[in-house]
């Protein structure tokens, strides 16, 4: 069945990573790609996670897939950024009333490597941290339980939505709704019926669920949760911490002496 | 030739993405007016063949023709007017702001005048009982005026054959009755009715005729009297025959008929085996 979940279970030791020290990763190595907007350390991060990926023993597949799914924008900004600099030099191509000069191309090269940069980084998170930990890790560093909560709920709900969504629009079909025929707008009209009785069902199952909830005791007053689960930083995890402090350290001089 | 069949299928397989054949090699032919029950446990491939039925799913091997016409030819709309399709779940097609635009929205799909479509809207409500609620918004009724809303929506289009996928799953006996009285009078009117079920004392009033399922094989096509005698081939797909021709079946060496259906036929049985016991001066101990 079609799945919105991109964990792929291994026993590596990044899966093993707490979630928090993961969140710390993304949000330094999305720092650092906004601060330092060049070659080297884009180049550096790319590389990094792909490294990561594959001592995560993520299949090749699974990393080509994101490439393909990277491609039309790795080739688009390019393209777009090629004549947004006129008057650079040294001009590489000259036609009509476009020119096309050197340090365009650059830029453009750099902004698409960029982005797949941050892509991979989201991907490393994503691919490796299951959605339950994702959300104890969020939920460990202050968001509230029920929020945490929900969230997991609506990412467990997304494939029951997307199969009870299949099955809306064959019972519609089989009662002559025609998706295919007519303009923009008439086509829009016609899949209101599906997106109805979608958010019926929707709310529906989302009344059922809460009461579900509350009748095994959620949100009782005056209650402290335990957890299966507890998250606890091990000595692997603070190397990693560690590990990336150096690094922001480097990034930040850098910056500085530069 | 005779009339094409209803419906044809001849050696359809059928896997979904990604997963295990769904259907082996099915084969078998609905005719005009036929009553059939399709019975097999859960996942067995019920829904996954009536499907084929009429165009929502297309055999990855073999044929089904529908009023002789291969079904991968036609578009789902076409095929709606030939076989109606009502689904295991009302609140997959319930979205109307009344039960009327619910009920309406078929006949319109089919570019009936508006006159036709009021007329076969009307009647729908009368048939299913639905007539009161008519202005109210179908999604907040109950569950079993919810599977009636379902069931006129489909009627409404008037197909030849009706497919019921599970048409009395949770509901009540007296809504389970209506349900079937309403399927009953539907097919004396001629319509085709394929009825999917797992609940087999349904089957045993009604069908003239049982394509028992499991794990996508036909194991069984025959008629209710002669499928229940065969409890070996039920028992494989999980099932037993009702109690009632169990009852027969024990009372067999008692001089009981052993194809008995109904409670009705059996105190025939049992009436007509005492009347004669009694003339012979005997009776049983
Ligand atoms: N959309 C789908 N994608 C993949 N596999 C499916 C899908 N729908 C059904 N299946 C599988 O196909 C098989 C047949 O399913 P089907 O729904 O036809 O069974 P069924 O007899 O209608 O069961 P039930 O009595 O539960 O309704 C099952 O193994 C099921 O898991
Ligand atoms: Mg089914």
């Amino acid at each position: 069945m079609f799945s919105f979940d991109l964990y792929v279970q291994r026993a590596s030791w990044l899966h093993r990573v707490d979630p928090r020290v993961k969140l710390l990763f993304i949000v330094e190595m999305t720092v650092l790609l906004l601060v330092l907007p060049n070659f080297p350390v884009t180049l550096g991060v790319l590389a990094a996670c792909h490294v990561l990926l594959a001592s995560a023993c993520i299949p090749w597949t699974r990393i080509a897939g994101i490439w393909r799914l990277m491609l039309l924008l790795t080739l688009l900004v390019p393209l777009l950024w090629l004549p947004l600099m006129p008057r650079a030099e040294p001009v590489l191509l000259e036609f009509w009333r476009v020119r096309v000069t050197l340090p365009a191309l650059l830029r453009g090269l750099l902004m698409a490597a960029r982005l797949d940069a941050l892509a991979f980084v989201f991907f490393v998170w994503l691919l490796t941290t299951e959605q339950r930990a994702i959300v104890q890790g969020f939920v460990r560093l202050g968001l509230p339980y029920e929020w945490g909560l929900t969230l997991s709920l609506s990412l467990r709900y997304l494939p029951t939505l997307h199969s009870i969504y299949l099955q809306i629009v064959d019972a519609l079909r089989a009662r002559g709704l025609d998706l295919g025929k007519g303009s923009l707008f008439a086509r829009a009209r016609s899949r209101l019926p599906i997106l109805v009785a979608l958010l019926v069902t929707a709310l529906r199952s989302s009344e059922n669920v809460g009461r579900a909830l509350e009748a095994r005791a959620l949100g009782t007053a005056g209650v402290r949760r335990t957890s299966l689960h507890e998250l606890r930083l091990r000595r692997a995890d603070l190397l990693c911490l560690a590990a990336l402090l150096l690094l922001l350290l480097a990034g930040l001089t850098i910056l500085i002496a530069f | 030739m005779a009339e094409h069949p209803i419906i044809a299928a001849d050696e359809v397989w059928f896997a979904y993405p990604e997963a295990d054949w769904a259907l082996r090699d099915v084969s078998l032919r609905i005719r005009a007016g036929e009553y059939v029950a399709i019975i097999g446990p859960n996942g067995a491939g019920k829904t996954t063949l009536a499907k084929q039925f009429n165009g929502l799913l297309l055999p990855t091997r073999g044929q089904v023709r529908v009023l002789g016409q291969d079904t991968s030819s036609l578009r789902p709309r076409e095929l709606a007017s030939a076989v109606g399709y009502v689904f295991q779940n009302p609140d997959h097609q319930i979205f109307a702001a009344t039960t009327w635009q619910e009920i309406a929205f078929g006949p319109r799909n089919l570019g009936l005048s508006e006159p036709e479509v009021r007329a076969r809207t009307a009647d729908a409500l009368a048939r299913f009982g639905l007539k009161k609620v008519a202005d109210a918004p179908p999604a907040v009724l109950g569950f079993a005026l919810r599977r009636k809303v379902a069931l006129a929506a489909v009627y409404a289009m008037r197909p030849q054959a009706l497919i019921l996928d599970e048409p009395t799953g949770g509901l009540d006996w007296d809504s389970v009755s209506e349900v079937k009285s309403a399927v009953a009078g539907l097919h004396a009117e001629g319509h085709t009715i394929v009825l999917i079920t797992h609940d087999i004392a349904l089957v045993a009033k009604g069908p003239e005729r049982v394509i028992l399922l499991h794990a996508g094989h036909v194991l069984l096509d025959a008629s209710p009297r002669e499928a229940f005698g065969r409890g070996e081939r039920l028992r494989i797909a999980g099932l037993v025959p009702p109690q009632i021709t169990r009852l027969a079946q024990r009372l067999a060496p008692c001089g009981l008929p052993a194809d008995v259906l109904t409670v009705g036929e059996f105190v025939r049985a049992y009436a007509g085996m005492h009347s004669t016991h009694g003339q012979g001066g005997g009776g049983v101990a």
